[in-house]
C-alpha cells in the first residue's frame, strides 16, 4: 500500500467527511471493497448526482434538487408562519421534533461583522421580498443562541417591525453556545412551544 | 504569567478543524492574544458557552509559539448580553478593537474603557458616552489622542461658541460660522469632561469620532455599521 494508492486515495477521501477519522475512514474502504462494491457504485452514483443537482430552494434556500423545494411547494403548509433558521440541518431538526406546519427561511449562516458577514450574505434582501408580499403574520426565530445568533435574531426583528408583523424567539432550554442541530428533540421542541415575542 | 488567571473577553471565535475553537481574546494582563481551545467547538463542549463575546471571564493558558492553550477558563461575573442595538454596539467595539489593535501589546487602560463600555450596553443604560470614552481612549492607546479642547496648528482653546473640523495628523480647526463643521465647540468641551451631552451633541460627537477613526481604518469599512438596520431599505 503506498501512499497514492487508490486505496489510500479512497481512505483520505472518507477523511473529509465530519467525525471520520483515518480508522474510521479505513473501515468504510474495506467493507466497500471486500463485502460491499455493489452498494460501493451505487453510492458514488448518488453522489455524483447529488453534488451535481442539489442547489437551494429559490424561496427558502434550502438545499433542494427542485428550484422550489417540497415545504415550499406543499399546499397544507400554511403561509401566515414563517420560521428563520441558519441551516437546512436546523429545518430539519424542527420537522422532526415540532408540529410545526409553517413555511421556512434559511439564511445558511448568521450575522458576524468579523467574519465578514453581514444582512447580504445570508440572504435578507430575500427575505424582505418574502415579508413585503404581506402573507406572513408571524416571524418565527430559531437562529441559534449564540450572540451571532441573537444579533441575527434582533436585526431580522427590527425588519418585522418596520412591515408590522409579529416576530417570537424560540426559547426555553436551548443553552448559549448550543446550536440547534444538537439540541435534543424534546427540548426544541419546548423551546419551540415556549417562543416569546421580541420586545423592540 | 499565563499560569494566573487574569480577566478577559472574547472578541470573536471560529472552528478550527472540526473539534477545536480558535479564539481572539482581549486580556488584561497582556492585551490581544490568540488561543486555541482544544475541543472546544465539540457539541459537549460545556466550554463553548462560556466562551461568547462580552462575557465576563477569567482565563489562563499554556504552551509557547505563536498560539497558546487556553487552559482555564471561569467566569467573572454575571453575563448581561447587550440586548438589541446594543448588541450592535458590542460588535463594534470588538471589531475596532480587531482592526486596529496588534496582538501581543498589553494595553491595560483600554481593557478598562472596553469593560466599563461593555458593561454599560449589557446594563440597557445609555451607551453613547461609554461608546464615545472607549473610542477616545482607543485612539489614545494608538499614539492618536485628540486634544477636545485646542486647536491642533494654532494651540488656541476651543471656545463654545464656535465651530469645528478635525484634520488628520493635524487636530481641530475653527471654521466660519456658515460653513460646514462636524462639532460646535459646547459638544467638544462636554465630550472632553465626559458630561452627559444632548441628542444633537451626541450626534456630532459620534460623527467627530466617526470621522476621526475613518483616518486609521482606511478604504475598508467596518462591516458592523451594516447592522444598524434602517428601515425602508
Ligand atoms: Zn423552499
Amino acid at each position: 500500500m503506498t501512499g497514492n494508492s487508490l486505496l489510500q486515495q479512497l481512505m483520505d477521501s472518507f477523511c473529509c467527511l465530519p467525525g471520520v477519522g483515518p480508522k474510521t475512514a479505513q473501515r468504510m474502504a474495506f467493507h466497500i471493497l471486500e463485502r460491499d462494491r455493489d452498494g460501493g457504485r451505487r453510492l458514488s452514483r448518488l453522489l455524483v448526482q447529488a453534488v451535481d443537482n442539489i442547489g437551494h430552494c429559490q424561496r427558502c434556500r434550502t438545499l433542494s434538487e427542485n428550484d422550489l423545494c417540497g415545504l415550499c411547494t406543499n399546499e397544507q403548509r400554511n403561509d401566515v408562519q414563517l420560521c428563520v433558521v441558519e441551516t437546512p440541518a436546523d429545518v430539519l431538526a424542527i420537522e422532526q421534533a415540532t408540529d410545526y406546519r409553517g413555511r421556512y427561511f434559511v439564511l445558511g449562516g448568521r450575522l458576524s461583522p468579523l467574519d465578514g458577514i453581514g444582512p447580504r450574505e445570508i440572504g435578507l434582501d430575500q427575505l424582505a421580498g418574502i415579508l413585503a408580499e404581506g402573507r406572513v403574520e408571524e416571524l418565527i426565530l430559531a437562529t441559534n443562541p449564540t450572540v451571532e445568533g441573537e444579533a441575527t435574531a434582533q436585526y431580522i426583528s427590527d425588519m418585522a417591525a418596520d412591515k408590522d408583523i409579529q416576530a417570537t424567539r424560540i426559547a426555553h432550554g436551548v443553552p448559549l453556545g448550543g446550536e440547534l442541530e444538537y439540541v435534543d428533540g424534546g427540548t426544541l421542541a419546548h423551546a419551540f412551544v415556549g417562543r416569546r415575542k421580541v420586545g423592540i | 504569567m499565563p499560569n494566573e488567571l487574569t480577566p478577559a473577553y472574547v472578541l470573536h471565535s471560529r472552528k478550527f478543524g472540526e473539534q477545536h475553537l480558535l479564539v481572539d481574546v482581549l486580556t488584561l494582563s497582556v492585551g490581544r492574544i490568540p488561543l486555541m481551545v482544544r475541543g472546544g467547538a465539540s457539541a459537549k463542549s460545556t466550554r463553548r458557552a462560556m466562551l461568547q463575546p462580552f462575557n465576563p471571564l477569567l482565563i489562563a493558558w499554556s504552551g509557547r509559539g505563536r498560539i497558546a492553550n487556553l487552559k482555564q477558563v471561569e467566569s467573572r461575573s454575571c453575563y448581561m448580553l447587550p440586548r438589541g442595538k446594543a448588541l450592535f454596539s458590542g460588535f463594534y467595539l470588538n471589531e475596532l478593537l480587531i482592526r486596529l489593535i496588534d496582538q501581543n501589546e498589553p494595553v491595560p487602560e483600554l481593557f478598562l474603557s472596553y469593560e466599563k463600555t461593555v458593561e454599560s450596553l449589557g446594563g440597557g443604560s445609555d451607551p453613547d458616552l461609554p461608546l464615545r470614552d472607549f473610542e477616545l481612549e482607543l485612539l489614545q492607546t494608538l499614539g492618536y489622542g485628540v486634544d477636545l479642547l485646542h486647536e491642533g496648528r494654532s494651540g488656541a482653546a476651543v471656545s463654545a461658541g464656535f465651530c469645528y473640523n478635525y484634520e488628520a495628523e493635524a487636530g481641530l480647526k475653527r471654521v466660519q460660522a456658515d460653513a460646514e463643521f462636524l462639532a460646535k465647540g459646547d459638544t467638544l468641551i462636554a465630550l472632553a469632561r465626559r458630561q452627559m451631552l444632548d441628542p444633537c451633541q451626541n450626534r456630532e460627537a459620534r460623527e467627530l469620532m466617526r470621522h476621526i477613526l475613518g483616518f486609521y481604518l482606511g478604504d475598508k469599512p467596518l462591516k458592523s455599521r451594516e447592522f444598524f438596520y434602517t428601515p425602508g431599505q
